[in-house]
């Protein structure tokens, strides 16, 4: 499946704006944008998770996804508060922010496979949503760039943690195991998350202030 | 001060509350004259229990009202399925269950109707409900464990380490919790609505008492 998706998959995880918060030249006001709104997204994506928990075959495949669930609402929440903090943003029970129609869309997408979907399917949705951010935030680390700016710094770690990595192996294997006549439904869900991924990142790219792409120049 | 609708909740289901305090299963552990080989059934089919009881945990996440109580149960989703499933493998060794048992093990028709109960209260009752459904679990645990560690302790210490476990202030404290959360979201719903979350609660409360009824007759699928 990734292979049939590798394209999308590349612009994903190569995005100028993952490229920017790499090379430390993303503009501050850009990714406190992007900060908001992810924080609004992670409230349908653990929503999703637990979906998942409770769709799972058995408590086996239950765990690892609880795991991840107790990180998405623990050490990924104060890192949110931290950076909101950081940023001079007030958090986010006073600021109340309004989700952007990106955001809402993809919250909706993946609630929706929650809710409604196999959990195979709930797999696939995951799979792209952290499959790519540990791809990219392990790439940015292999490739040895270390943004000045230690909030991004921080944003970059958190996902390049090999628990991450974990997750999205498990993730991979469930998928894999899923029945061939279930594969064009997955595949389904796998090109619309990424197609929602992609449309996120896009909505934060500065559009005025020209990024050195790669930068390290 | 105004009763607490879990006050209310608890009045409305008294008989079989005070039914399950009274239950032989019960009566059994607190005197120690309980054949282990029932003891042992309830084993094997609480492990069981405590998976789709994660899945509930789970769908209540899913579906909370607000980021503080999704943490919470996602916490106890977790602790369920790490924790204290892992607790009750050792303790089912000690009844020399072996794991591979536990796994093996399939669900009783009691076992099975109530896990069908909550996950499907979970999944398309509304979230009050839902907690309705939940909190017999926690507080008649509790409230069962507590009043056996009042009396006179049973000789057989397996016996008594499953009174401390539940009659634990921890677990005082899970049931507070879930308490609150029920009279915190019950809190000025209409009386259709209350109905619903009485039905569920005293419906929970029966299964409850019907889970030390399977496990005294080692109740089996007929055919």
């Amino acid at each position: 499946m990734l292979a049939e998706h590798r394209e999308a998959w590349e612009r994903v995880v190569r995005h100028p704006f993952v490229l920017g918060l790499g090379a430390g030249t993303l503009p501050r006001p850009a990714f406190a944008a992007y900060m908001a709104q992810d924080y609004l997204f992670v409230d349908a994506l653990a929503r999703t998770v637990a979906y998942g928990i409770a769709k799972a075959p058995s408590a086996a495949e239950a765990r690892p996804l609880a795991a991840f669930l107790q990180t998405l609402l623990g050490a990924e929440d104060d890192l949110f508060g931290r950076v909101f903090d950081e940023l001079g943003m007030p958090p986010p029970a006073e600021r109340r922010p309004e989700p952007l129609p990106v955001t809402a869309r993809f919250g909706r997408f993946v609630e929706g496979v929650g809710r409604r979907g196999t959990f195979e399917e709930i797999a696939t949705a995951l799979y792209v949503t952290e499959g790519t951010y540990a791809d990219w935030a392990s790439r940015l680390v292999a490739e040895g760039r270390r943004p000045d700016d230690a909030l991004y710094q921080s944003w970059i770690d958190i996902h390049a943690d090999p628990a991450l990595a974990e997750l999205v192996a498990h993730l991979g294997l469930w998928i894999d195991a899923a029945p061939a006549e279930r594969e064009p439904a997955l595949s389904n869900v796998f090109r619309r998350a990424l197609r929602h991924e992609a449309a996120f990142w896009n909505a934060f790219v500065p559009t005025r202030t020209k990024m050195r792409e790669g930068g390290h120049g | 001060m105004a009763e607490r609708l879990t006050d209310k909740l608890r009045a409305a289901a008294s008989a079989v509350w005070d039914a399950q305090a009274e239950h032989p299963f019960i009566r059994g552990i607190g005197d120690g004259s309980l054949d282990v080989e029932r003891f042992k059934h309830w084993v094997r089919q609480d492990y069981l229990f405590l998976t789709d009881y994660a899945r509930m945990l789970s769908l209540a996440a899913a579906r909370a009202p607000d980021l503080d109580a999704m943490t919470r149960l996602a916490e106890l989703a977790h602790a369920t399925l790490t924790t204290e499933m892992s607790l009750h493998r050792a303790y089912a060794e000690e009844f020399g269950i072996s794991a591979e048992e536990l796994e093996r093990e399939r669900p009783a028709p009691t076992c099975r109707a109530y896990t069908d109960f909550l996950v499907r209260t979970a999944a398309t009752g509304s979230f009050p409900e839902l907690v309705g459904a939940l909190l017999p679990c926690m507080w008649g645990f509790s409230d069962v464990a507590q009043a056996l560690k009042r009396g006179a302790q049973p000789a057989d210490g397996r016996y008594r380490a499953w009174i401390d476990m539940y009659a634990s202030p921890e677990f005082a404290a899970l049931a507070g919790w879930c308490r609150e959360l029920l009279d915190r979201v019950g809190a000025g719903l209409p009386p259709s609505e209350l109905r619903a979350v009485e039905d569920a609660f005293v419906t929970s409360c029966r299964y409850e008492y019907l889970f030390w009824e399977m496990a005294w007759k080692r109740e089996a699928w007929p055919v």
